[in-house]
């Protein structure tokens, strides 16, 4: 290292100040059965759904609860 | 008590919301399946027994038995490398669970000759970045100059010495970081000449490319033969830097690719033994550039974005298995 200076990379991190924690999707059950998320007031699978609180997939990374990032816990 | 013999196992974990539509999707075909989820395993009794291969347990009100008599396919979205590093609050309880149960579902690989999507064997060779350029390069692909270095005189590389121009620089494998109690990703980075003089590299490996500017991105997601090609674009123009750090005004084309690089694209994934690849192309001065291959690639955003039936084809692959 040069002197005391950061690794370039690391210099250029990006930091997520407001990251979300992971929690469950309201107004949804896990169906273990089913190996989904249902709504809890017509069954529905979540993702199938209009449902306005619906998870919205992302491509990676800028959105750290993704299960991109998950399988590599 | 409900009684599951699977045709079809899926790791994953509960909020892995992608593999919900492949559970719906085998839902309504009607296929015996059993999806496995991570973080609830410690809720569940489980017995391997890695002689017979089988595998039996129960969950609230789940009797299940996994046998290779029954065992079609396994769709793999469980990790193969722990990244987890930077989680310094876990317990020790947790760190212990984490890595023992890792090392669980990696022992699925008793279930031979049955169809994975992917194998955890080849997921994990086929993450090794420089492998990938080897392999693409070999079989037709056009790649970016790269070189794998954590030397701080790189720029007087005789590849490298043109003043004029700009680098990539980006990991080698990616990681995420706690930086003052936050946590940080390293984004693929464009540096100039000045920059790449006064690299701190020495106290770990980076890949360090040329930069091939102005580029149009393209994700390529191949499903065993089947090839879904998409432009990503920022208000009708490509995106020189690393385009995930763009939030807004991001759009998705389906395209179509030439047939020579389709099929290399197929071959690639059969190369690296794997059925299921997001490949990152990239469109620069008339030709297609292979970047890097995640074999773990996140697809269901693409659902969202454009018309495409990735999820369909993956659970057909599924049924299909190999018997």
């Amino acid at each position: 290292m040069k002197g005391d200076k950061l690794h370039s990379l690391i210099e250029k991190a990006f930091t997520f100040k407001n990251k979300k924690e992971l929690v469950d999707p309201q107004g949804c059950r896990y169906d273990d059965s089913l190996g989904a998320w249902l709504l809890i007031n017509n069954g529905e699978f979540l993702v199938k759904s209009n449902f306005a609180d619906r998870p919205r997939p992302q491509t990676k990374k800028q959105d750290l609860e993704t299960g991109e990032d998950l399988k590599s816990e | 008590m409900i009684n599951n013999n699977p045709r079809v196992l899926v790791i994953s974990n509960t909020h892995d919301y992608s593999t919900d539509h492949i559970t719906f999707n085998l839902k309504n075909a009607n296929i015996p399946y059993l999806r496995l989820d991570r973080d609830r395993f410690s809720l569940m009794d489980i017995k391997l027994f890695p002689v017979e291969r089988e595998i039996y347990g129960n969950s609230n009100n789940i009797n299940f038995k996994i046998s290779p008599k029954k065992l079609r396919s396994i769709y793999f979205r469980g990790p193969i490398y722990l990244r987890d590093i930077y989680k310094t609050e876990l317990t020790p309880d947790e760190q212990f669970s984490r890595s023992q149960w890792a090392a669980f579902i990696r022992s699925l690989v008793i279930f031979e000759n049955i169809l994975w999507v992917n194998h955890p064997q080849a997921t994990y060779k086929a993450e090794i970045k420089p492998y990938q350029l080897y392999i693409a390069k070999k079989i037709g692909f056009k790649v970016p100059n790269t070189i794998v270095t954590n030397s701080n005189e790189i720029h007087n590389h005789p590849k490298l010495n043109k003043s004029d121009k700009k680098y990539i620089i980006k990991t080698l494998d990616p990681v995420i970081l706690k930086i003052k109690k936050h946590e940080a990703f390293i984004y693929t980075n464009i540096i100039n000449a000045k920059e790449l003089r006064s690299l701190n590299i020495s106290n770990a490996p980076i890949i360090l490319q040329e930069a091939l500017i102005p580029k149009i991105d393209i994700r390529v997601t191949v499903v065993d033969d089947t090839i879904y090609a998409v432009s990503i674009k920022k208000d009708g123009k490509g995106i020189d830097k690393d385009w995930r750090t763009e939030k807004n005004n991001l759009k998705f084309e389906e395209t179509a690719l030439p047939l020579k690089i389709n099929n290399i694209c197929i071959e690639l994934i059969r190369q690296l033994g794997l059925k299921f690849g997001a490949i990152d192309l990239i469109y620069y001065d008339n030709n297609y550039y292979f970047l890097e291959i995640n074999p773990t690639g996140e697809w269901a955003w693409l659902l969202e974005h454009t018309k495409m039936d990735i999820d369909k084809k993956i659970t057909n692959l599924l049924i299909k298995g190999i018997k």
